[in-house]
């Protein structure tokens, strides 16, 4: 509460009435595309969700934490494969039902589900589990509804989570750049109207938590940066780390972000040379990425982390990294992202027309350009722009950019360490880093755009989302759940 | 003299007013062709994992590949089927495509007759036969004939049609005409099994190697099928299929009606506001 009530004081003084309307605007369109994406999205088709649901049942309604034992002994709810057959799930995602198809009579969930998505259960044992511990007094809420109901219920949990992400976003910009109002909107309307985030936030998923947490402490962050460390924001500047340690491996980008804005901090305070910074972010920089490397070897993918102290140390294996088969699929693998960012629904099997991707890696690559330019220009030592900024926003944005920095090698190094598809680069493991993400996004555009055009920027890049949405809609979604 | 001014809202009610004139025309006499089923190649062997058994209907002079399924849109008027060549043709092969009212009857619906070319066609492909829509198509069955002249073939040109292994269309089946002594015609893509649980849980009965019993094949072929009906009849069947089997306020059209209504008007007020006091980007 007392945090709470700081921030409502800090962001008196940054109100502004047009903001203030479209901040209203945004969280209501938010809730409403929750419901639309909820609704329209058949129960169990997103990612993971029957494993996520699942999981959550096992804990909140049967009250046994979801071991492998567990699942041999519990039955799976009893309308699951009723639900699947109504909603034409194993069609849809172009499986066999294990009922209809291959008569397959067990009960139990982890011969239902698991082995027809080559996939795992979710075991309280080897995965973190703050989510699914977090909504389990709800699913205990709603035991006595029906499975939809349930279903629907949980989603809309997820899109709280991701409308109070907006609401942070919106702050943590605002704190950035007070006088350019047009940032905090142009970062929250991508939030709001990115077809992905939205349709893997109104479904049963850490991803939402995940990414509230990770939203939660950029905004701390950089109140924190302002206005100083005290002992309070300290605490809970920790606990957001804690509380990220046990919800997904998505958000241990945190902690190198950490010593990296205690490096950055602590540079300006003692007035260290550019050159002495840059080597200590630069061995930051190479230390996470061998770290990485050696965590995703021995704990699945970060998930296991138990089993780092439990079994010898295995070490990354440094030639299958660099061959040329590696280089193959790498490449497949970015073709992969390019994918995800614009659209790859359900279980991960309805996707945009092929066309559409490669006009998108396109696009990002120029965006990509853009933001290459604004960081010589804006960030780098001798820019010629470099007056525009205030020390502590460029502080800020060059704590955001090593941020995406952290978040891609941690995306990237299971990939290195399994060179499988299994980890391909989905867009919901970088929604930790929506807010950095879409700033620089944004920052990329504008620097594309001729400044005379700068007016029409927000508009276009608000209407260039709501048109691809419709696109995504009619073209993509529609045609596909319905037909 | 003082000039007459039209007021802005004028624009904006005759905007709206055009809008509808135009919407209203195109719902009473357009044509809506959002809709098609949707592919599950993975079904049919053809998966990047091929972990599923699939078949192949072998066309040839005698034998017909005939599937039945229900339509559930209006204005049905193409219908793709996965054909598959054991590599190049070395000639163009026609084919004829009928449809019917049952799989049973010797009426045609509708009738194309059709020429694949030879150096357009390798390995799977769609082909789609198109004929005059079939307005009254709503939840409605049908079936589709399919067989191929290839008299004038030589034996080394093998076309056939992609079928599952098992049963994967719950509103229709696929049969395989053929005269007993040919029934060899239907080959087996086998599945890659590679993954442990597939083997010993579910895949190991399947990839057993037993004599095909033509008459017993539970299969669907892989087919596409293409609307293009009136837009309000169209929309009726949506609306209808969204609100299914869901609870509350959730099977209530005029739910989403109401939020669709909330979105746009929230779409509507926030590019308004940017528009008209657009931040100053300094």
């Amino acid at each position: 509460m007392l945090f709470v009530k700081k921030w409502a004081l800090a962001t008196r003084q940054l109100r502004s009435p047009i903001l203030e309307s479209s901040l209203i605007l945004l969280v209501g369109l938010t809730l409403v595309r929750g419901l639309i994406y909820l609704s329209i999205f058949p129960p169990f088709l997103a990612p993971d969700e029957p494993a996520h649901f699942e999981a959550i049942r096992l804990i909140g309604q049967e009250k046994k934490w979801p071991t492998h034992e567990v699942y041999l002994t519990t039955p799976m709810h009893p309308q699951m494969d009723l639900i699947f057959r109504q909603y034409r799930i194993w069609t849809l995602v172009g499986l066999y039902s294990p009922r209809e198809n291959l008569n397959f009579t067990s009960n139990l969930f982890i011969y239902y589900y698991p082995p027809q998505v080559a996939g795992i259960a979710i075991q309280g044992d080897s995965y973190l589990m703050l989510y699914h511990a977090t909504v389990a007094p709800i699913a205990a809420m709603l035991a006595s509804f029906d499975l939809v109901s349930q279903i629907y219920f949980l989603r809309f949990v997820s899109v709280l989570f991701a409308t109070t992400t907006v609401v942070v976003a919106w702050s943590t910009i605002r704190f950035v750049f007070p006088e350019q109002k047009i940032f905090a909107l142009a970062v929250t309307s991508f939030i709001v109207f990115w077809p992905m985030h939205s349709h893997i936030t109104a479904s049963i998923n850490s991803d939402a938590l995940a990414e509230l947490i990770a939203s939660l402490f950029f905004l701390v962050l950089v109140l924190t940066y302002r206005k100083g460390i005290t002992i309070f924001r300290g605490i809970v500047l920790i606990s957001l780390l804690g509380l990220a340690t046990f919800t997904k491996p998505t958000v241990f980008f945190l902690y190198p972000t950490l010593v990296a804005v205690l490096i950055i901090y602590i540079g300006r305070r003692l007035r260290w040379a550019n050159i002495v910074m840059g080597t200590l972010i630069a061995i930051l920089v190479a230390m996470t990425w061998i770290g990485s490397l050696f965590l995703f070897e021995n704990s699945n993918g970060g998930r296991s982390l138990l089993s780092l102290f439990s079994s010898p140390l295995r070490y990354p294996n440094w030639s299958t990294y660099v061959s040329l088969d590696a280089l193959n699929f790498y490449i497949k693998s970015l073709n992969f992202a390019v994918v995800s960012f614009g659209g790859l629904f359900g279980w991960s099997n309805i996707h945009i027309p092929w066309m559409w991707v490669r006009i998108l890696a396109v696009v990002l690559l120029c965006v990509m350009l853009g933001v290459l330019a604004f960081i010589y220009q804006n960030l780098w030592p001798g820019g010629t722009n470099r007056d525009n900024l205030s020390r502590y926003q460029k502080d800020i944005l060059l704590i955001f950019l090593l941020a995406i920095l952290f978040s891609a090698i941690g995306l990237v190094a299971p990939l290195m360490v399994n060179q499988s598809p299994s980890w391909g680069i989905h867009s919901r493991y970088y929604f930790p880093v929506i807010i950095p993400i879409a700033l620089f996004c944004f920052l990329g555009v504008r620097q594309l755009i001729p400044t005379p055009f700068h007016t029409f920027l927000l508009p276009g890049w608000l209407i260039g989302w709501i048109l691809y949405e419709i696109a995504i809609f009619w073209v993509v979604l529609i045609p596909f759940l319905f037909s | 003299m003082r000039h007459f001014q039209i007021k802005p809202y004028f624009y904006l009610v005759g905007a709206v007013l055009l809008f509808s004139v135009i919407l209203m025309s195109w719902l009473w006499s357009g044509r809506f062709s959002l809709f098609q089923t949707s592919s599950y190649m993975s079904l049919y062997g053809l998966s990047r994992e091929h972990l599923y058994r699939g078949h192949v209907f072998l066309l040839t002079p005698d034998s017909k590949v005939k599937q039945s399924f229900v339509s559930k849109y209006p204005g049905l008027y193409k219908i793709s089927v996965l054909l598959t060549s054991q590599g190049k043709l070395n000639q163009d092969i026609d084919l004829v495509f009928h449809l019917r009212e049952s799989c049973d009857t010797q009426y045609d619906l509708r009738r194309v007759g059709t020429s694949i070319s030879a150096s357009d066609f390798d390995g799977d492909m769609f082909y789609a036969f198109t004929f005059e829509p079939l307005d009254d198509s709503i939840d409605h069955e049908f079936c589709f004939i399919l067989n191929a002249n290839l008299e004038q073939n030589n034996n080394k040109d093998t076309l056939g049609v992609r079928a599952s292994g098992v049963d994967v269309y719950s509103e229709g089946k696929a049969f395989y005409d053929t005269p007993p002594k040919e029934t060899e015609a239907i080959t087996t893509v086998e599945p890659i099994a590679n993954h442990p649980e597939y083997k010993h849980k579910f895949f190991l009965p399947l990839i057993q190697s037993e004599p095909m019993d033509v008459d017993k094949l539970d299969t669907d072929v892989e087919f596409q099928l293409h609307y293009n009906g009136r837009p309000l009849e169209t929309i009726g069947v949506f609306i209808r299929r969204l609100t299914n089997h869901k609870p509350y306020f959730f099977n209530s059209p005029e739910f989403y009606a109401f939020l669709v209504v909330i979105y746009l008007s929230g779409l509507f007020f926030l590019i308004r506001t940017v528009l008209a006091k657009n931040p100053r980007d300094n």
